[in-house]
């Protein structure tokens, strides 16, 4: 391990350490548990509720219904994106729907489809609506960057569109993909928790948040949030590690160093 | 192939930004063999290559071509995430055909043929952009300095392979100038400034 990664992880765990202090001095100052409960308070509270099955069940109800949300929203950008970048209209048809689902609050929206469809698909379509946006945009982003000299080989060899579409402009929309999806997890993980909590969903985290706000049992909130926070850093955890493995293979692959075995080749 | 095939200018022009690349340029390509555009940088070779393959339209004057068009660009343009053998295969319809691999092996790529694009040398590339031009089997093949990150040896492969087209088809070869390993050329088009000095 490198001294600069030491560092890093010397000055991360002083920072945690620095936050539980925090709350431990916070927490005596308040002095009530059940307006700041205490870590130990919070942790003894986790340890119950990760021994019910009903705890498993939440996070798990969470993770599905933000998961659905989430890979419709990169199927739906991702088809919409495609279309948007290889045609002015259907871009200029799709932006003025795009802009308004971004520039919408969550908690309208949350609220909207709470009235309109009920609380069940209330977290998955807030995930989705978070997510589409900003997968759609970096999609066009990224066939609009396509290559001009490749597209000009496809032009004169007479390629098909699918061919077109596989070797020149999906290559060209994965880069902008990958970092939608980068960006996109976190945020949707989330709203889709905030969209639980409003709507009071049973069996899922935002819906133990709500159940424990409603009977004052604040170290469960505590828990029940720090549940939210720990699998939100996994999620963004396991994202930024399919980013790396994605572009440290590219990487490597045009690493001139392995790159031929002729050597001196490269200068012919 | 096709059996009449020809590109035939007349008076053709092109400017970009009020700029002329091409000025009142005549010419008449029609017979099998191998035709050397020759110019400076910036003469309006490329562009020409670029207009007779349809990238380009002329502002004034007739350009007609006869025939399939291939194209052999200055940089070889390959496709990065696939193997050699795969950026020659993809400029036809025709499955399992062994003439891809038959034409790098020809042009010294026979051991690379599964190497990705990224990973191969400006020499490989620029060879495999000549096979891959050929399996097309085009009735034009122009080329556009195709010979410029090739040794000597390799350039020699590539001639050959070239020349062998030639016997067929129209080759178009633009260059800024110096010897050409070919035995025999049909005619030479100098240019300057996109005007035609001569035949």
């Amino acid at each position: 391990m490198k001294n600069r990664q030491v560092k890093e992880i010397v000055w991360t765990a002083a920072g945690i350490a620095f936050l539980l202090l925090l709350w431990v001095v916070i927490s005596a100052l308040v002095g009530n548990d059940l307006l700041f409960p205490s870590p130990a308070e919070t942790f003894g509270a986790l340890g119950r509720l990760a021994g019910t099955a009903e705890f498993y069940l939440s996070v798990a109800g969470s993770l599905l219904s933000v998961a659905a949300g989430f890979i419709g929203g990169n199927i739906i950008g991702v088809v919409l994106g495609l279309a948007s970048g290889l045609s002015s209209r259907v871009n200029a048809f799709v932006k003025p729907g795009m802009a308004v689902i971004k520039a919408t609050p969550v908690a309208s929206f949350i609220i909207l489809v709470l009235i309109w469809l009920g609380k069940a698909y209330t977290p998955a379509l807030t995930a989705f609506l978070i997510v589409l946006p900003v997968v759609w945009q970096n999609v066009v982003a990224g066939i609009r960057s396509a290559d001009r000299g490749l597209l000009e080989v496809a032009t004169v060899f007479n390629f098909s569109f699918g061919k077109k579409l596989k070797y020149v402009y999906l290559p060209a929309a994965a880069e902008g993909y990958i970092a939608a999806v980068r960006t996109s997890m976190g945020f949707a993980w989330k709203a889709g928790v905030a969209a639980e909590v409003l709507s009071g969903t049973a069996r899922t985290l935002g819906g133990k948040i709500y159940s424990a706000k409603i009977l004052i049992e604040t170290p469960e909130l505590f828990a029940y949030t720090l549940v939210v926070v720990g699998v939100s850093l996994l999620v963004e955890v396991a994202a930024a590690s399919i980013v790396q493995a994605v572009a440290g293979r590219k990487k490597s692959e045009a690493d001139p160093a392995n790159a031929n075995e002729e050597g001196g080749a490269a200068h012919e | 192939m096709s059996d009449i095939s020809y590109i035939k200018a007349n008076s053709l022009n092109k400017a970009f930004g009020g700029e002329t690349v091409i000025r009142d340029l005549s010419f008449e390509f029609s017979t099998p063999g191998i035709y050397v555009i020759e110019g400076d940088s910036g003469s309006g070779k490329t562009t020409l290559l670029r207009m007779i393959a349809g990238l380009e339209t002329p502002d004034s004057g007739s350009l007609e071509t006869a025939g399939r068009i291939g194209f052999v660009f200055q940089e070889p343009r390959l496709f990065d995430n696939v193997s050699l053998l795969e950026n020659v295969k993809l400029v036809s319809s025709l499955k399992d055909s062994a003439a891809p691999l038959k034409l790098l092996e020809e042009l010294g790529l026979g051991d690379s043929a599964t190497k990705k694009a990224r990973e191969a040398s400006g020499g490989m590339r620029q060879r495999t952009a000549v096979a891959r031009a050929v399996y097309y089997a085009p009735d034009i093949l122009l080329c556009d300095e195709p010979f410029s990150a090739v040794d000597d040896a390799n350039m020699a492969l590539a001639a050959k392979m070239l020349e062998r087209f030639s016997q067929k088809g129209i080759l178009v070869i633009a260059t800024h100038g110096g010897a050409l390993p070919f035995e025999k050329i049909s005619a030479t088009l100098r240019i300057d400034s996109g005007c035609a000095l001569r035949k």
